[in-house]
């Protein structure tokens, strides 16, 4: 069996229903997004857990939302390093996050990386 | 141990609907493989470094070894080697791919291909340089990268004249 075959997968479709299943020791599972780390680990040989939420696709968790009055930027921790790479908005009002997530791993792994 | 159901997705998979049902930390990888016959798409490192297993994922290039099936979507567009091939833009690519002399043991250039046509999908007119960052995450242990820079910017001259277009 190879690497996360035998872990059981949670999908919440809602930030609040992901915080239910972590809320409860018996469901919480190892948050996972783009998993870019986390299945390196685990090819590695670090064992896999049991369980993992899957935190990809949950609106709440994507979101960017800029305030140029204020100079200030809202990023989700969903958001992956290739949409900051991408984005104008933040490229004025956060060149350093735009140019740190265009510099990790490389197209591979900022396309479904994301920032946490 | 936590009890793991299958689970269902239809993904467009080079451009038709294919349903699969896998456990969910199945990788995208071995289902093209295994249950998909797609064998075109390489396992190199198995751990994201190494590119070779690159496919496109609603058009971006990722690492298919790192990506299990509960991640991906219902409804998500998957381009492999083989649906890369079926396209326009993949034949002017393999073309050049030849002509510059590009390939040599030819593991890494499924990969090397698929990040190429997701470059000049967007990009059509690319520097040498948004080349270079391109197929950054691509290894290629033969050819020292030379030819197959050229390679990528031969078939953006060709595809089109330059233009670009619909791929």
């Amino acid at each position: 069996m190879r690497v996360a075959e035998g872990v059981a997968y949670a999908f919440p479709k809602t930030l609040a229903e992901a915080l239910e299943i972590q809320r409860d020791g018996g469901t919480r599972g190892r948050p996972l997004a783009g998993g870019t780390d986390l299945m390196a680990l685990w090819a590695a040989g670090v064992p896999a857990p049991e369980r993992v939420t899957v935190l990809r696709g949950i609106p709440e968790l994507e979101r960017i939302e800029l305030d140029d009055a204020s100079g200030t930027a809202f990023v989700g921790a969903g958001v992956t390093h290739g949409r900051i790479r991408d984005h104008e908005g933040l490229t004025r009002v956060a060149p350093g996050l735009v140019a740190a997530c265009g510099s990790v791993g490389a197209r591979q792994i900022q396309a479904v990386g994301t920032i946490g | 141990m936590a009890s793991v159901d299958e689970i269902k997705r239809t993904w467009l998979v080079n451009g038709r609907r294919t349903e699969v049902r896998a456990v969910p930390g199945r990788r995208v990888l071995d289902i093209l493989w295994e249950e998909l016959g797609l064998t075109g798409t390489k396992e190199g490192c198995g751990e994201g470094e190494c590119g070779a297993c690159t496919v496109l994922l609603d058009g971006d290039a990722v690492a298919s070894c790192l990506l299990t099936a509960g991640q991906v979507a219902d409804g998500t567009e998957i381009m492999t080697i083989e649906g890369a091939m079926e396209t326009e833009l993949g034949r002017v690519l393999q073309q050049a791919y030849m002509e510059a002399g590009a390939v040599q043991c030819g593991f890494c250039i499924p990969g090397m291909i698929l990040s190429s046509w997701a470059l000049l999908k967007r990009n059509a007119r690319p520097t040498e340089e948004e080349v270079r960052v391109a197929l950054a995450g691509n290894l290629c242990r033969c050819t020292g990268y030379v030819k197959i820079v050229e390679a990528v910017l031969l078939a953006a001259e060709r595809w089109n004249g330059g233009k670009g277009g619909k791929a």
